[in-house]
């Protein structure tokens, strides 16, 4: 389950949403849920997860919870962050 | 001695090493997340504050939006709570023809006209707590131009409304077009309804000219030096009523109002009446007229006088504009896809390449006909086309240009089936003979027409009587017994409907051969006539040839008495 933060219409938004999208559609089929939320729209959630910058991707499940900030278009390491891949050592 | 306290047990080996991983992957979390936005990668913080999180944007977060306000097509501003512009965008500063800040601070109304500006005042006063608009005017490029202004409550201490100005000029022009449309169409159907009504009109004085001329001509001797002179009056009387059929029709046309008689037909039948209606003309052109028809029936459904009136109008066109002794072939033949082909080729004067698109419009007439005295109105082509249509076919016009001469190709629908009903109109009987002296009524309110008509049929050797209205025509029917009667149809104090159901009712009555005469032909004016116990309907001016023999025929099945 993953939820990404957002800031309205600019293009690192529109590109992260992007690049996880088809990340997802890649690694994770029907395996994987995505929300897409506007901080500028609603704000207040923001603290729950305690967002500090925008585009942020959290992973809430599965444990444990990862945080990665900026548009994601580094592949490798969001799929490092998202424990689909194993860190080179 | 102190209680040696039991160690707790030592943490298994693996959640030791899990609670490092932990706390390794948050800080490596936290470290990426100071990293990203150290190095720009991010697009706004989110920072707490008293009344909740507060977005706060980069520059580069921000660009949309302002694109957004400055390249939208409306003028818009941000006001102060006291109405003053604190920003605008580009689009207002082209509206308003200045440079880019210099509206800031200008109150919003000063840039309305002195009359409008209390109206806008009022406006941002009401849009600092609900939206509202307000209709209005702007001077534009020196215009006065209608303007709607959309005002909202932004509610931030530094802008309290904001003010878009829509310029409503496109919109307004449109509804004046779509306005200045309709008046059009109306006039273009009165312009119509018109022409129909004077071509009626100017029919009514034909009718005594030519009685009147038939009476004179057999009045003089023959080779009496007038004839000629009346001869050309005749003429000319008759071309003028062709011109009154032609535009009639074209009314008739334009207003959707021509109904058909339709009725399977071969199509060589209605070429052969309207060879037969052309002859003359180009007999008198010396023109050389080429037929060529298959010998198998191509059947349409088709009402067979306005089509044959159609390919008249064709052949007539093909003789005028062709100089003396030319050739005019028409060749009919099955076309492909169920469809018949007339193509009518002459050697005249051909029709240039611009002509060609206007050739069916009404009253377009590009050169004059070569004989100035068969000039026309400029209807033919269109009738024919019209008429064309009407029975679900094509017409084209060809030519080479000018001296080539021209073509003219008639696609019409082949009927479904090939069956051909015998469909020839029935031939009146004539059971009396023409010198035998009848009595006559001639009623018509008109007494040029009623004294024209009562001497010409003198002329013939009969006696009659006229009366200038219905009332007195039913009197005198029942003292004079006429065996005919002719009522003009549009009478005052009775018209001829009520005149002929009276007669009728007369004893004696059903034998009276009753003939309605009017300027109205529609077939709906036929029925009207033959409801009323009528038994015929002829169109004034009658042709005396065309007299004579109504005065001798009846309805069928009715059997006349001999007197």
């Amino acid at each position: 389950m993953l939820r990404l933060y957002v800031t309205g219409m600019t293009p690192r938004s529109a590109q992260a949403i992007a690049n996880i999208r088809s990340l997802c559609e890649e690694h994770l089929r029907g395996l994987y849920a995505l929300q897409v939320i506007d901080i500028y729209q609603h704000p207040q959630l923001t603290r729950m997860e305690q967002i500090v910058a925008a585009p942020t991707l959290v992973k809430r499940l599965p444990l444990p919870l990862r945080r990665m900030v900026g548009d994601l278009s580094d592949r490798e390491r969001v799929l490092l962050g998202l424990d689909l891949r194993e860190a080179r050592r | 001695m102190r209680a040696r306290v039991k160690p707790r047990a030592r943490p298994r080996p693996q959640s030791r090493v899990a609670a490092k991983d932990k706390l390794r992957s948050k800080l490596r979390d936290a470290e990426e997340t100071i990293e990203a936005i150290r190095a720009g990668h991010v697009d706004a913080l989110v920072i707490r504050s008293p009344d909740g999180e507060r977005v706060y944007a980069l520059e580069t977060a921000d660009r949309p939006y302002r694109v957004l306000v400055e390249q939208m097509v409306q003028g818009a501003a941000a006001l102060s709570q006291d109405g003053l512009i604190v920003y605008s965008n580009p689009r207002l500063n082209a509206l308003m023809d200045v440079a880019s800040d210099a509206l800031v601070g200008m109150p919003f109304e000063s840039l309305f006209p002195e009359e409008q500006r209390a109206d806008v005042s009022w406006l941002v006063t009401q849009a600092c707590t609900a939206p509202c608009n307000l209709e209005t005017t702007l001077r534009l490029d020196g215009r006065l131009a209608p303007v709607q202004i959309s005002a909202s409550p932004l509610g931030l201490p530094e802008m309290a409304v904001v003010a878009l100005v829509t310029d409503l000029t496109a919109q307004k022009d449109n509804v004046a077009l779509v306005a200045s449309r309709d008046a059009l169409q109306l006039a273009d159907r009165q312009k119509d309804e018109f022409l129909a009504i004077l071509a009626h009109e100017l029919r009514n004085p034909l009718a005594p000219i030519r009685n009147t001329l038939g009476v004179l001509q057999s009045r003089l001797e023959a080779g009496s030096e007038a004839l000629p002179g009346l001869e050309l009056i005749e003429r000319q009387v008759h071309h003028m009523a062709l011109l009154l059929d032609d535009l009639l029709d074209v009314a008739q046309l334009t207003r959707g109002k021509m109904l058909l008689r339709k009725q399977r037909v071969a199509l060589q039948e209605v070429v052969e009446l309207a060879v037969e209606t052309s002859a003359p003309l180009i007999a008198a052109a010396g023109h050389e007229l080429l037929l060529s028809l298959p010998e198998r029936p191509l059947v349409l459904e088709a009402d067979a006088p306005r089509l044959s009136q159609a390919i008249t109008n064709v052949l007539n066109n093909a003789a005028k504009f062709t100089s003396r002794g030319g050739r005019i072939s028409l060749r009919a033949e099955r076309g492909d896809d169920g469809f018949a082909l007339v193509c009518i080729r002459d050697t005249g004067i051909g029709i240039s390449a611009d002509a060609l698109d206007r050739i069916f419009d009404v009253f377009s007439q590009e050169t004059p006909p070569l004989d100035r005295a068969q000039g026309g109105l400029g209807v033919g082509l269109s009738l024919v086309r019209g008429l064309v249509e009407l029975h679900g076919g094509t017409i084209d016009a060809r030519s080479g240009g000018p001296g080539t001469g021209s073509e003219f190709v008639i696609r019409l629908p082949l009927a479904s089936s090939a069956e051909l009903k015998a469909s020839r109109p029935q031939k009146e009987k004539a059971m009396r003979a023409q010198s035998e002296p009848l009595r006559i009524l001639v009623a018509d309110d008109n007494q040029d027409s009623a004294e024209s008509l009562a001497l010409l049929l003198q002329m013939m050797g009969h006696e009659v009587r006229t009366e200038l209205d219905g009332a007195r025509a039913v009197e005198t029917a029942q003292a004079f017994h006429p065996q005919v009667v002719l009522l003009d149809l549009g009478m005052p104090q009775l018209n001829g409907y009520e005149a002929a159901r009276r007669i009728r009712a007369l004893p004696g009555g059903d034998d009276v051969v009753l003939i309605a005469q009017t300027g109205w032909s529609q077939p709906e004016d036929r029925r009207r006539s033959q409801e009323a116990g009528f038994d015929h309907h002829v169109v004034k001016p009658i042709p005396s040839g065309s007299l004579e023999k109504l005065l001798t025929a009846r309805r069928p099945g009715v059997v006349r008495p001999s007197h």
